[in-house]
């Protein structure tokens, strides 16, 4: 694989060239720092802009000509990445080798689509503006369908309310009636100049060409040199909170929420992944899993959640009602065991041994292997085979200590109210 | 051993029949770092009445045992599985369909370890008493959790509705009540008698020397007695009729959810003198140029606000009969309903719009074997449905044409539905 960088005076191109893969995946990726009342509106733009476009000017439009380019995939993602945000549009298309089309024409497509969207007398396209808004009101009230999710997002909403942590990526409901087409277009206007851009592309391409094509045409003026925060500080709760709430769920949903006190940035990008693939990030070997599902029947699935950037750890399972106090009692007790070091070489080894091949599966997926290069890019992450050898080092006395630094915050019970199905 | 080249693309399938009945496929790429194996026993939620050639009358077993074999199987004498491929950090996992019961491995090291240990832990059955009890609790979760989820349940309820006798009416794990009958007795004799190599088969794709898998597996296998049998699974006379035609259920929705179902005999293109796998493949072009996200339904439905997303559309096959679900969420459902039968009493398909999606059926060929996943799924899939690798999809697509598809579509018209919708409970 051949890493280049190719430089504009406002944006960088990132490429991989590989001979690995038959497909070709390119992302044009908008960041800034996250904000809670732009959020539904960065929701909706994701949806608009990847939907269709002046020259497509339908769904259907555009998807006829992304099957004309051999059932090429255009989608956009918004994820958070601690205090910022961060908008991917991807193209996943097949190598135009192998099909003996002209790349240029797959390289245009996406970046014609985002800069030149069904757009009059600055507003969108008014049918498309109303579904996909109601899409995503649509999409924020499913919520209520993922008990899982649902139970995480009450959990950190209860936990922590006044940070970007508990900012829910699909929007509110309240914030709907706000967004305005014209509003939303001075929103993409806004986006197009003020968020970072970068462009990644891997592929067995000519890179030198597909950057030329790239800077042809994604005429991008502004410079920024703004700041962007990725950490979250979330407040340490000396007493642990414990809520209950009602939902008619058929299993009661359990979550806990711990914070992480002070981590080095060691800790943050080595111990703390195993100290969670440990604890129960990992196999279907972990201290929860065998706690909860394998020593006592009570569930189905048990597993902690790392979340680096806000420096937190949520453990979530689903269970029968009369089992709460003692799923809560096995649960706390998995946490001492990793306080007090009970853990065993092996369990140790194991961890390491499985984001080792977590890590190398990630090789074999070509959105993976970017996204290997966005976190080096943008959080400094070690290369690959030094983050393998680093994960390898870890130590069972930097667990024992990183275990020091976790206080559980939050327990939260969603009870299960009549069975949900009538 | 044989080398089967995949037409028109580079690829190639091996394959190798052992003398105890196993059969081994295998498509390597060394592009890619890792491997992926399936270990798979012909054994699914709907063999639930069966015999053997020594048998006088059927058994009946209870529904859901496949699903709750699978999960014993990690159980070994001195621990579970998991031990051993955790040791060697391999990603390990299982599942059970309607059809099959599969036990997978993924990893990029320890191949023979893994590859070994797998025939292994398979092929050994440990099932006690306490195991299995305790195995109860943790499925009885597992069914609740998905009691939850309404995509799960618009398939499940639709195929309850569509099937009159097929087991596929029936919860792949079982329900709650279908568990608590499971017996160890049923559990060793559903072991003993689909556990056999003459009824089971490995997929191994991605980074792989095929002879050195293959003499891996031999070797495994030389020492290890087996006793196959000749299964019979009670034939099941599925009627053209559904079990119920509409129905509604309440759950924790904001959108109506809606499943219309059609169901397809298979004999109703016997004239056609065509293979099922064309079949299938004529009736997935024909549904997705009808409701899929190019058609004029679905422009219409989106423009008129009748649906936000599109059309989701999945297809069946059994025996007798091809089931085509389209699933969607409206506030609507009567506009939906309209419209679909509309679409379906005046089917007509251009060569623009056939030509078009051969194009996109031949790319997603191409490209699936970037994916050692999809390539390892798509050959079980063949092993289940028609009993055979196909080797030649690239040429079945070049031979698509309007005529044998407008026949086809003639076939389309008046064919049995049932309709579910999931509403939002009332307050």
């Amino acid at each position: 694989m051949t890493y280049k960088t190719y430089k504009t005076n406002t944006y960088n191109i990132y490429t991989i060239k590989t001979d690995k893969f038959k497909t070709c995946h390119m992302e044009i990726i908008f960041r800034n720092n996250i904000k809670k009342e732009d959020i539904t509106k960065r929701s909706i733009l994701t949806e608009i802009l990847v939907e269709n476009s002046k020259k497509y000017n339908s769904r259907r439009e555009m998807v006829i000509e992304l099957e004309n380019l051999y059932n090429s995939y255009f989608y956009g993602v918004t994820n958070r990445i601690g205090s910022s945000i961060l908008t991917s549009f991807c193209f996943d298309f097949i190598n135009p080798k192998l099909v003996m089309e002209n790349i240029e024409d797959f390289i245009k497509f996406p970046i014609e689509t985002i800069l030149n969207p069904n757009v009059n007398n600055n507003e969108f396209d008014i049918v498309t503006f109303e579904y996909i808004k109601e899409r995503v009101k649509k999409d924020i009230e499913a919520i209520i369908e993922d008990p899982k999710n649902y139970s995480i997002n009450r959990l950190l909403e209860n936990m922590c309310p006044n940070t970007e942590s508990s900012i829910n990526i699909n929007g509110y409901i309240e914030d709907l009636d706000l967004i305005t087409n014209s509003n939303l277009y001075d929103y993409y206007i806004n986006m197009l100049e003020h968020d970072y851009i970068d462009v990644y592309i891997i592929g067995d391409l000519d890179m030198d060409k597909v950057s030329k094509i790239i800077k042809d045409n994604l005429k991008i003026n502004i410079l920024k040199d703004h700041k962007i925060k990725y950490e979250v500080e979330n407040k340490i709760n000396n007493k642990t909170k414990k809520i209950y709430e009602n939902f008619n769920f058929s299993q009661e949903n359990l979550c806990i929420g711990l914070n992480i006190e002070n981590m080095s940035l060691y800790e943050k990008n080595y111990v703390a992944n195993i100290y969670n693939m440990i604890l129960g990030g990992g196999s279907l070997e972990t201290k929860l899993y065998n706690r909860l599902r394998n020593e006592n029947s009570l569930c189905y699935n048990c597993v902690s959640i790392y979340q680096k950037f806000d420096n937190l750890i949520i453990l979530h399972t689903a269970i029968s009602k009369e089992n709460e106090a003692l799923a809560i009692k096995l649960m706390k007790k998995a946490l001492l065991d990793m306080y007090k070091g009970n853990i065993t070489d092996e369990e140790l080894e194991n961890a390491k041994k499985l984001i080792t091949t977590t890590l190398n599966m990630s090789l074999d997926v070509p959105g993976r292997i970017i996204d290997n290069y966005i976190f080096k890019n943008l959080y400094g992450l070690d290369e690959l085979e030094i983050r393998i050898k680093n994960y390898n080092n870890v130590t069972k006395k930097e667990i024992i200590d990183f275990a020091k630094k976790i206080k559980i915050n939050t327990i939260l019970c969603i009870r299960d109210g009549e069975n949900g199905k009538n | 051993m044989e080398k089967i080249k995949i037409e028109k693309t580079k690829e190639y399938l091996f394959y190798e029949k052992l003398n105890n009945g196993l059969e081994i496929y295998i498509v390597p790429n060394t592009n890619q770092k890792n491997y992926y194996i399936t270990y798979n026993t012909r054994f699914g939620s709907c063999n639930t009445v069966f015999k053997t050639a020594n048998d006088k009358t059927y058994k009946k077993v209870p529904n859901g045992i496949a699903h709750y074999l699978e999960h014993l199987m990690f159980n070994m004498e001195n621990g579970s599985a998991f031990d051993f491929f955790s040791k060697l950090g391999a990603s390990v996992n299982a599942f059970t369909t309607y059809n099959l019961t599969c036990y997978e491995v993924y990893s990029s090291t320890y191949f023979k370890e893994n590859l070994n240990y797998l025939l292994d832990y398979v092929g050994t059955p440990y099932f006690t008493t306490e195991l299995i009890n305790n195995e109860r609790g943790i499925i009885t979760e597992e069914i609740k959790m998905y009691d939850n989820n309404p995509n799960t349940e618009l398939t499940y309820s639709a195929y309850k509705n569509i099937f009159v006798n097929d087991n596929r009416k029936n919860l792949i794990s079982g329900t709650i009540e279908d568990i608590k009958k499971i017996t160890k007795e049923n559990i060793l004799d559903c072991y003993n008698t689909f556990y056999n190599p003459n009824n089971m088969f490995i997929v191994i794709t991605g980074n792989v020397n095929p002879y050195e898998a293959v003499a891996i597996i031999e070797e495994n296998q030389k020492n290890k007695k087996f006793n196959n049998v000749d299964i019979i699974n009670k034939e099941i006379i599925e009627p053209k009729t559904v079990n119920n035609n509409y129905q509604e259920i309440e759950m924790n929705v904001n959108t109506n959810k809606i499943n219309i179902s059609y169901k397809i005999p298979i004999k109703n293109f016997k004239k056609l003198n065509i293979s099922n796998h064309i079949l299938n493949t004529y009736i997935s072009i024909i549904y997705n140029i009808l409701f899929g996200p190019t058609s004029d339904i679905q422009d219409k439905l989106i423009s008129s606000k009748v649906i936000q997303n599109g059309i989701n559309i999945n297809k069946t096959f059994t025996k007798d009969y091809i089931i085509l679900s389209l699933t969607t969420e409206t506030d609507y459902t009567d506009t939906f309903i309209r419209l679909v039968k509309e679409t379906l009493n005046k089917i007509n398909i251009s060569e623009t719009d056939l030509t078009r999606k051969l194009k996109v059926y031949k790319s997603n060929y191409i490209l699936h074997f970037d994916d050692i996943e999809l390539v390892n799924n798509n050959i079980q899939d063949n092993l289940i449905l028609y009993n055979k690798f196909i080797n030649n999809y690239m040429e079945l697509y070049d031979s698509i044409n309007i005529e044998t598809l407008n026949e086809i579509t003639k076939q389309l018209k008046n064919i049995t539905e049932s309709i579910l919708i999931i509403k939002p409970k009332k307050n």
